[in-house]
């Protein structure tokens, strides 16, 4: 095991996180760093809070071309009625399908960069929140310390295709089957203030929420905030 | 117990304790914030059993289970193996879709006629009409540690784990916290003399096959009941190791016959063994039987020579007696020959 110091490459100043994060904030100069196979690199960033919200947590923001190669939709699923004893078949519940050409789109989306229960449908929410966010933050503000973005920068590009099956599963239709396939991916990291109102974190101004209890390192993140502050 | 690993800081050469997947620490000693790269995948676990503990562990159970026999038992010298197991971390973010079939219940009339035709009867039966099915969307979110034996274990009696089994081993430390674990570093030099490293025979790529099949059940099961499933899951965050899991193997040979019980370094909990049938308390059922009956021969000797038979419902009482001691006698020593061969297995 290769043991460095963790510093930022642009200015030197300490970096820090919890024990498995591999997002790195420089509060000072305000780069981000993502650990990767080859080590720290530089990753783009749109930092939204400063440093006087209440909770900082880094989200992946995905821009990506979307390939929608096939998507099977389910009709007249309801409105069926079976006579007494017989049994679906196959070949008439497959007629009963639809099957919807394929398209490409150029998507946006947003999610967590921690784990959390339930990402996907975070990640749908905030997706179609996008255009809510707070403002980034002018030069000269005051920057915060993040920690707990323990999702990569490869496994970002995992969960945004996912996020698009997700997306597909919240249309009216009721989907069967999708394949779909993502091109071109840059990945920003977005730092967002969030506020803990009882059980719930709600991020910015989106008013989308997620359980605290659903995020394994919630412990650790409210420790390193409590002892920053 | 925690997971972790000890490694020393470059800048002052301090103590560092990293807990297993860490990224980056900070160092007690002199603050300095450290990165941690390069994957160390191989680990091993201290054995907080020594060799009498074994044994002692051993000698437990055998007080339990075949009293007294320990003492005519000859116990070879206890080894220490460290058995590889991989463990392989991941989350599971993903949809499930499928159809879930509607049912209504309806009561029906149903007749019935004699055998001979002669009379009906009506009775009513409640039958589950499907009506149609519903269209279901599940989403799946959830963290997976799974274990899969790097090495073939049955010959020590301990079933494999993997895709089908993980929880085979009850009582060992590493089936029930998966990674939780004191980790250190494998080193190859620190290991006691006295024990034997398992290599691992089943490669990564073997036990990520296991373990995926392992998640594609256990998410299988989300949405039971539904048709036509589809599954969509994305798989991030994957993680793996390989652990010298410390097992102590107790080897003991009593009335020329070798048994074999494997005690769990970490918890000291006796995890697999046969042990000798305890034919001594059998053997005192025997003799206590034995004394019943020479003791009840003079009784009837005396009986049948005092004339006593004549009288008609003293013999019949006499004669179910003695029907009825011989009979559980009977069965005492039946059970008592097939206890005294059979070896009691955990």
């Amino acid at each position: 095991m290769k043991i460095t110091k963790l510093v930022c490459g642009h200015c030197g100043t300490a970096l820090s996180g919890l024990g498995q994060d591999k997002l790195f904030f420089c509060s000072n100069c305000g780069k981000g760093w993502v650990l990767d196979a080859g080590g720290l690199e530089p990753v783009q960033v749109q930092c939204r809070a400063s440093s006087s919200s209440r909770l900082p947590l880094p989200f992946w923001m995905v821009s990506a071309a979307v390939h929608v190669l096939k998507r099977t939709v389910r009709n007249e699923f309801t409105s069926t009625i079976v006579r007494f004893g017989s049994r679906y078949e196959e070949e008439v519940l497959a007629a009963k399908k639809n099957e919807t050409g394929g398209f490409s789109e150029r998507r946006t989306f947003l999610f967590p960069a921690f784990p959390v229960d339930g990402l996907p449908g975070t990640g749908v929410a905030l997706s179609d929140k996008i255009h809510e966010l707070p403002d980034e933050l002018k030069q000269g503000d005051s920057l915060p310390d993040i920690c707990g973005g323990s999702i990569s920068k490869a496994d970002a590009a995992v969960l945004a295709r996912s996020v698009a099956v997700g997306q597909e599963t919240e249309k009216a239709d009721w989907l069967a089957e999708i394949e779909i396939v993502l091109s071109s991916v840059r990945s920003t990291l977005v730092i967002l203030p969030c506020s803990v109102e009882v059980e719930k974190v709600i991020i910015a101004e989106t008013g989308v929420s997620f359980f605290r209890r659903s995020v394994p390192d919630w412990d650790g993140i409210i420790d390193y905030h409590s002892v920053r502050t | 117990m925690s997971d972790l690993l000890t490694l020393s800081c470059p800048s002052c050469a301090g103590l560092l304790e990293i807990s297993e997947g860490s990224t980056n620490t900070v160092c007690p000693s002199c603050g300095t914030p450290l990165l941690l790269e390069g994957v160390v995948n191989r680990y091993i676990i201290d054995s907080s059993v020594d060799s009498t503990d074994a044994v002692r562990v051993v000698r437990r159970k055998l007080e339990e289970v075949s009293a007294g026999v320990f003492a005519g038992c000859r116990v070879r010298k206890p080894f220490l193996a460290y058995v590889p197991f991989w463990i392989l971390s991941c989350r599971v973010d993903g949809y499930v879709f499928g159809i879930k079939p509607v049912f209504k219940e309806k009561k029906v009339r149903t007749v019935s006629e004699n055998s001979d035709g002669s009379s009906q009867n009506y009775f009513v039966r409640t039958v589950k009409q499907r009506k149609g099915v519903r269209a279901e969307e599940h989403q799946i979110s959830s963290g997976f540690d799974v274990i899969v034996s790097a090495a073939h274990l049955e010959p020590l009696g301990i079933p494999s784990l993997g895709a089908k089994s993980q929880m085979g081993l009850s009582g060992m430390a590493l089936g029930r916290s998966g990674s939780r674990l004191p980790l250190k570093v494998f080193d190859s030099d620190e290991l006691p003399a006295s024990a034997s490293v398992v290599d691992p025979c089943v490669s990564i790529d073997q036990a990520r096959e296991e373990s995926d099949r392992y998640i594609q059940r256990i998410c299988s099961g989300v949405g039971v009941g539904l048709e036509q499933r589809s599954m969509y899951l994305a798989v991030t965050g994957a993680r793996e190791k390989l652990v010298h899991y410390p097992l102590w193997v107790v080897e003991y040979v009593f009335e020329n016959r070798s048994y074999r019980a494997v005690v769990d370094g970490c918890t000291g909990k006796l995890l697999k063994g046969a042990f000798p049938a305890d034919s001594e308390h059998w053997k005192k059922v025997c003799r206590a039987l034995g004394s019943v009956w020479a003791g009840l021969i003079p009784i009837l000797l005396f009986v049948s020579f005092a004339g006593l038979f004549s009288a008609g419902p003293i013999l019949m009482l006499v004669l179910l007696a003695v029907y009825g001691l011989g009979a559980v006698s009977f069965r005492f020593l039946k059970m008592a020959k097939n206890n005294a061969r059979t070896d009691s297995m955990i």
